[in-house]
């Protein structure tokens, strides 16, 4: 029964994870959360669902146009909705309600483009999604392959933050004006991270659809679960959304398991609160301070 | 002297209203194709169509609109009604229930006195509060029991089965035909779910049947737990009332993924097309759902020609591709239909005759089978016209798409 609650919860809380660490990607040289990054891993999964199962094209040919397109929206996402709000005011918010459109914008053509029904992405045989038994619990190839590759996904963007792009993001993070000073361009930075981060979206939608199919619930129902792995894990920092991720995700199953089903959601938000009052920064988060 | 402006720390003036600007051009852009309401001219006759156009259900309930607009394409090539074109107005309600009361003020000021939607049962609640007492004339995609009821909207008709009647006949078959006496019952937390659950849990302990009920809520992101906790009841059987394709589609590869494929018996989202193509052959063989006796065959009963025609214009909507029974379940085209019917015999279009005829038209036959109305009873069909259905004679050429195999013991 552990073993069942464990496989299942760390599978859920991997996506939860991956989709925090998208967040972080974009938030990190911007202090911008993107309300549309649920829909560009909705859109991920559907274009690759599209590509794959519907026009059977080669899993190459499938993985390098899904990231290279939802890279795409993601950089147009920044162009349109974000950096025209940050020239007016670097600290401003108006980018809640512009990105908050995109989402909508984005959710509304892949409606009528792709259609209401879910789509099937099959991955391959070795990780396929049938299971077996080991231990008296259920588990897929799949599920392993997730499980396994979240970390290996956290580890290389946190490697990434060690270059000296990285080094640049993260001295835009600490202090934009004060980066600026320094020769670093913030706007080069946030480009590439929307167009990163897009990306990231794009294959968290990829790795998603075969648990849950692509379809346009798939973009708000993993939205909701990404933000409370980022609040938990402490905002920017990935290490923090795999850990978050990991606890929702084991506190979901054990919740439906122990209580009901049904208790999931509310498991999920209490879990956060209880979490914030603890920790209002989050686990791994490190509280702000500006000086002005 | 107290400093009363309001400050609003990082949010400056311009970018909000520069950014609501945005978002509501957003909002509009997919509506533009909208036609406006204008008033009721000599030349047509106006419809009230009310559709989802935008907002996240648009894709979903989109292909519902299809029938609507075949009848309405039938009628006026027919010499339209009573003389003139019917010209359907749309309206887009985004499947908003706090919507229909400004669209129905709308056809109240544009003259119309007849319409078609809106598709779900909380917009047609809300719906039906205003038309009501704006005596407009109209039919719903809602099968809450409530809705046939001609005391409560007298305006209203429920040009198909109810969800008593629906649920009864898959509980029955699930327990009388297929023998099963211990039912796992999975609902989404929507009214049409709730609603179906409570009667078929009814008609299930009056059968002495063993029931445990799993209540899914519609935004779950994960429907396994459900499904496990129905495997671990023992459940030997499943009624299935989730209206979600997406969540359907999860309950299902969670039964595959336990190995676990008793026979289930569900609503018309069963036959959409995800489904098969997600099961395997053997696990189809084991799918049944409620249609329409009209709609289906066996080896003593075939389709009618009108039901077949109807097929055949569904294949000129690329929307209809996979969603051909739901389509044809819904109420709008024997409604409008009818409407030709009952005007073009009373030959004049005021709302308090062609109610008058409307509550005792008797015996019209229908695309979903035989419709008879009073007054008080404004559900038109009879339990006879559901029948349960194999979702897997889909494979046979003879389904067309729409059509279904009766399933044994029907």
């Amino acid at each position: 029964m552990i073993l069942d609650i464990l496989v299942r919860g760390l599978a859920n809380g991997s996506l939860y994870a991956l989709v925090a660490v998208s967040f972080n990607i974009l938030y990190r040289p911007t202090n911008v959360f993107n309300f549309a990054q649920g829909d560009l891993v909705m859109l991920g999964a559907m274009i690759a669902a599209s590509l794959a199962t519907v026009q059977g094209a080669p899993w190459i040919v499938t993985i390098t146009l899904t990231l290279a397109f939802v890279a795409v929206v993601g950089l147009a996402t920044e162009r349109v909705a974000v950096a025209p709000v940050l020239n007016r005011a670097a600290h401003g918010q108006g980018w809640i309600i512009s990105t908050l459109a995109v989402s909508l914008i984005i959710a509304n053509s892949v409606g009528f483009i792709f259609g209401p029904d879910p789509l099937r992405l099959v991955p391959p045989s070795a990780i396929r999604t049938s299971t077996f038994v080991v231990f008296g619990t259920r588990v897929s190839p799949y599920q392993i392959f997730l499980i396994v590759l979240t970390p290996i996904l956290v580890i290389a963007v946190e490697r990434f933050y060690r270059t000296l792009e990285g080094k640049a993001v993260r001295a835009v993070a600490e202090d934009r004006d004060g980066a600026l000073l320094r020769g670093i361009n913030p706007k080069r930075l946030s480009r590439w991270s929307f167009f990163l981060g897009g990306a990231f979206a794009g294959l968290v939608g990829m790795l998603a659809a075969p648990l849950r199919y692509a379809s346009i619930d798939l973009g708000p129902m993993l939205l909701l679960k990404g933000f409370a792995a980022v609040a938990i894990g402490g905002v920017g920092n990935n290490l923090g959304a795999l850990i978050a991720g990991y606890i929702l995700g084991i506190a979901e199953s054990a919740g439906a398991r122990a209580l009901s089903p049904g208790s999931q959601e509310a498991v999920t938000f209490v879990l956060m609160l209880v979490i914030l009052m603890v920790k209002p920064v989050g686990l791994l988060g490190r509280p702000e301070a500006r000086t002005v | 002297m107290t400093d009363k402006r309001i400050v609003m720390p990082f949010v400056h003036r311009r970018d909000f209203l520069r950014s609501s600007v945005a978002a509501a051009g957003a909002l509009a852009l997919p509506g533009l194709g909208t036609k406006m309401v204008f008033a009721q001219s000599g030349d047509t006759f106006k419809v009230g169509f009310v559709r989802v156009l935008t907002g996240r259900f648009a894709s979903s309930f989109a292909p519902t609109a299809v029938a609507a607009l075949i009848a309405f394409d039938e009628v006026n090539a027919a010499g339209g009604i009573n003389g003139r074109r019917v010209e359907p107005i749309e309206m887009d309600d985004e499947a908003a229930p706090a919507k229909q009361p400004g669209l129905v003020l709308q056809m109240k000021d544009a003259g119309i006195h007849y319409a078609v939607g809106p598709v779900g049962s909380s917009a047609a609640l809300s719906a039906l509060a205003a038309s009501t007492e704006a005596k407009i004339m109209s039919t719903t995609f809602a099968l809450g029991t409530q809705f046939g009821d001609g005391d409560l909207y007298p305006y209203h008709y429920q040009c198909m089965c109810n969800t008593q009647q629906t649920s009864s006949a898959n509980a029955r078959y699930m327990v009388e035909t297929l023998g099963i006496k211990k039912v796992g019952i999975l609902t989404d937390d929507l009214e049409f779910g709730k609603q179906s659950a409570d009667f078929a849990e009814q008609v299930l302990a009056e059968l002495g049947a063993t029931v445990t009920r799993e209540n899914v809520p519609a935004t779950s992101p994960d429907a396994a737990p459900y499904v496990e906790n129905l495997q671990r009841s023992g459940a030997e059987g499943v009624l299935a009332y989730i209206s979600s394709v997406p969540l359907t589609a999860q309950a299902f590869n969670a039964m595959v993924q336990l190995d676990w494929l008793p026979p289930v018996v569900g609503i018309n989202v069963i036959f959409r097309k995800p489904l098969r193509d997600l099961l395997s052959d053997n696990a189809l063989d084991n799918l049944y759902g409620h249609t329409y006796r009209t709609l289906t065959w066996s080896d003593t009963y075939e389709p009618g020609e009108k039901q077949k025609q109807f097929a055949e214009s569904l294949k000129k909507h690329e929307i209809a591709a996979g969603a051909e029974v739901p389509i044809a379940h819904g109420p709008f085209y024997d409604f409008i239909h009818m409407l030709k019917l009952v005007i073009d015999d009373v030959k004049d279009f005021d709302v308090e005759k062609i109610k008058a005829e409307m509550d005792n038209l008797q015996g019209y036959e229908g695309l979903l089978g035989t419709f008879n109305f009073t007054p008080k009873q404004h559900c038109g069909l009879d339990d006879s016209a559901i029948v349960i259905a194999e979702v897997a004679s889909v494979r046979d050429e003879k389904s067309n798409g729409l059509f279904r195999k009766q399933a044994p013991g029907q």
